[in-house]
């Protein structure tokens, strides 16, 4: 075996451990408690999950986003950034041809979801509000997630650094259920269950649609 | 507070907890909703200024986040796999007495579970759900606040929160009663004790008959007006729940089951809540989960009803008796946690002459800071003063002279804040404002 094919091989096997260990805590934590609710509902749930996935996303629904603007769009741009590598990642594995014009966005959007994540890692170290709240967890998250944005940002400039991208990606892959990576699949979960609750009683999303009566 | 979340109990003292035993609590009352929030923090640090301790102190152990932090660093160290094994990398602690003793200082005195910050969570944790299941360990361990405690207990024991004797509590009801009959010249009896068949079983902030009878009595006014059929219970009248606070499901089940059996025994159709917002949230929404049953009858708030007298046209009111600027204050957990948002606007658009809103208000309203038992724990009321700055500067800029609030408490908390911060203002229910406004024919 090559040490090419052998890498190809470990990054296949890192996904699948990473989705079955994702699984298996969600299937987990799913057992737990009851699951039926017995007050009379007030609002509808299915509303409720509707607007904590549509406009309760939205800077106008959340003081808190409004009073940290930066912090709220570096987070998105970081995210999207994450988001562009997995998708270069994707089509570097299945051999698609990407037209340059299209590498060159790609490349950008991570570059900047790169400068955003050591953005925040910075606020992370320097603020001690976010230093009391941090575990040594929160900083290396964020060191594999820039490194991987960083290697992806490289192999878009010479193909010859596939095992380092490769090699980055295993990493991880093998982190994410290790860490706070893991947000990436219980963000759904808790946001369902956010639009359950305040749908559920009749709070969300009637009072945010009253007309602006909270912003000023 | 939901789930499976009773208290597992322990057989240790308050100098020698059970820790074994807490954690086994811990375990229990983290149900499914509560593992993904604990699952989903990123600590973003965003929730920080939701909270009114950390915008009052600008303490970093105030925000919400670092409370989310002290349960789920336990949660990590014992229930999850990554935290068994990796503890100085995921932030996993042991529950040893510094932390119980962090965890008293923290989730009993820095929150009053108010929830502001889970609306502004950037995920969406629980967090108030989350302080309140580090909060039912402590009790499983008997770690609650002695304060706070010893309130529990006299609602369990007595029957009410604030240890009044039936016979106390019949003689002000009889007194009252002949006050309102002289007032309205009516000879029935307009303050009914244990009145069977009736539409409304009436329950009350029990210090509203220790030291407001007045707001008993605007309550009663109101029932007359509109023709209500009601009653009071000789027995059990107490709408608050200190449970819902100590985190002890058990004494929080007992104390909504006996009002849910009251209004059973007397065949009444609606448990009426009176103006207090932790014990809307107790009765209407918590209560059918300990029980895990959906009551027979309708369970609902005195500012609805009124609203409702009043859209019916079953009361008149002249809001020029009402003629000084007022404000209004949301109690959280009527509004943010309840879903009663709407009602006591509509209500004071036609109480009073110059009703205007301060800001924010509604769901994002601020805790006035006496929520969570806050007013009954001493030893952290100097915290609660100082937080409930927040509340104050928000009063002072309406410029009004009255604030109208739907909660007991809150109007205790108010009216300390009036004092500290020379605010100037009245503090009045909505009974009361609309008592007062009342066109009695
Ligand atoms: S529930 Fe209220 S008091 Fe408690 S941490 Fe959240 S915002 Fe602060
Ligand atoms: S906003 Fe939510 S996710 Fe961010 S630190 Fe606060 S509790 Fe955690």
């Amino acid at each position: 075996m090559t040490a090419a094919s052998a890498l190809h091989l470990g990054l296949a096997v890192a996904a699948i451990y990473a989705a079955v260990a994702l699984t298996f805590m969600v299937l987990r934590i799913s057992t737990l408690g009851r699951k039926s609710l017995f007050s009379r509902p007030a609002g509808s749930e299915s509303q409720g999950i509707r607007y904590a996935f549509t406009q309760g996303m939205m800077p106008s629904a959340k003081e808190s986003v409004r009073m940290h603007q930066p912090t709220f769009i570096a987070g998105l741009l970081y995210h999207t950034g994450v988001f562009a590598a997995a998708f270069n990642l994707l089509l570097a594995l299945l051999h698609v041809p990407i037209p340059p014009a299209m590498v060159l966005i790609i490349r950008v959007v991570m570059l900047v979801g790169f400068i955003s994540g050591i953005a925040l890692l910075i606020k992370r170290l320097a603020m001690p509000k976010m230093r009391i709240i941090s575990t040594p967890d929160d900083v290396i998250a964020n060191i594999i997630v820039d490194l991987f944005l960083a290697t992806s940002i490289a192999f878009t400039m010479s193909k010859t650094l596939e095992p380092w991208l490769l090699g980055i990606s295993i990493l991880l892959l093998l982190y994410i259920p290790i860490g706070k990576i893991r947000h990436c699949v219980f963000f759904f979960v808790t946001r369902l269950n956010f639009g359950r609750l305040f749908g559920r009683r009749g709070v969300l999303p009637h009072a945010a649609e009253r007309k602006q009566v909270n912003v000023r | 507070m939901t789930g499976h979340n009773d208290a597992v109990p322990t057989g240790g003292t308050p100098d020698q907890p059970d820790l074994a035993g807490g954690l086994r609590t811990l375990r229990t009352v983290i149900d499914s909703r509560l593992a993904a929030s604990l699952n989903s923090c990123v600590h973003c640090g965003l929730c920080a200024e939701s909270c009114h301790y950390y915008l009052a102190t600008g303490d970093p152990k105030a925000q919400p986040a670092f409370k989310v932090g002290l349960v789920q660093s336990v949660f990590k160290r014992y229930q999850t796999i990554s935290g068994r094994l990796f503890p100085a990398l995921t932030g996993a602690r042991d529950f040893d007495r510094g932390t119980t003793d962090e965890w008293i200082d923290s989730l009993f005195g820095l929150c009053s579970m108010c929830s502001r910050c889970t609306l502004n969570c950037t995920v969406g944790l629980d967090i108030t759900r989350i302080v309140r299941a580090g909060r039912t360990t402590l009790a499983a361990m008997k770690l609650v606040p002695s304060e706070l405690q010893t309130t529990v207990d006299t609602g369990v024991q007595s029957g009410n929160n604030m240890g009044i004797s039936k016979q106390e509590w019949l003689d002000t009801a009889e007194w009252l009663n002949e006050e309102l009959q002289q007032e309205l010249a009516s000879d029935s009896i307009l303050l009914p004790i244990d009145r069977s068949e009736v539409n409304v079983l009436y329950a009350v902030n029990p210090r509203e008959v220790k030291f407001f009878p007045m707001s008993l009595m605007a309550a009663a006014r109101i029932f007359y007006a509109a023709g209500e059929s009601w009653t009071f219970s000789a027995d059990y009248y107490d709408v608050t729940n200190y449970g819902l606070f100590s985190g002890d499901n058990k004494a929080a089940a007992l104390m909504s089951g006996r009002l849910q059996d009251a209004l059973r025994k007397l065949k009444c159709r609606t448990l009426l809540l009176g103006e207090c917002g932790h014990g809307y949230a107790a009765n209407r929404w918590e209560a059918p989960e300990w029980f895990a049953a959906t009551p027979e009858f309708q369970i609902t708030s005195i500012v609805s009803l009124i609203a409702d007298y009043i859209k019916q046209g079953r009361i008149k009111l002249n809001p020029s008796r009402n003629t000084k600027r007022v404000t209004l204050h949301d109690p959280c957990n009527l509004v943010r946690m309840g879903g009663v948002i709407e009602d006591q606007r509509f209500i004071l658009n036609r109480a009073v002459t110059d009703f205007v809103e301060m800001y924010p208000n509604r769901e994002h309203n601020f805790c006035c800071g006496g929520g969570g038992g806050q007013l009954s724990m001493t030893r952290f009321a100097r915290r609660r003063i100082e937080a409930g700055k927040i509340k104050a500067e928000q009063i002072r800029k309406t410029g009004a002279k009255v604030v109208a609030t739907p909660c007991h408490n809150c109007v205790d908390q108010l009216s300390e804040l009036n004092k500290e911060y020379k605010l100037g203002v009245e503090i009045k229910t909505i009974a009361e404002i609309v008592s007062d406004a009342l066109i009695l024919t």
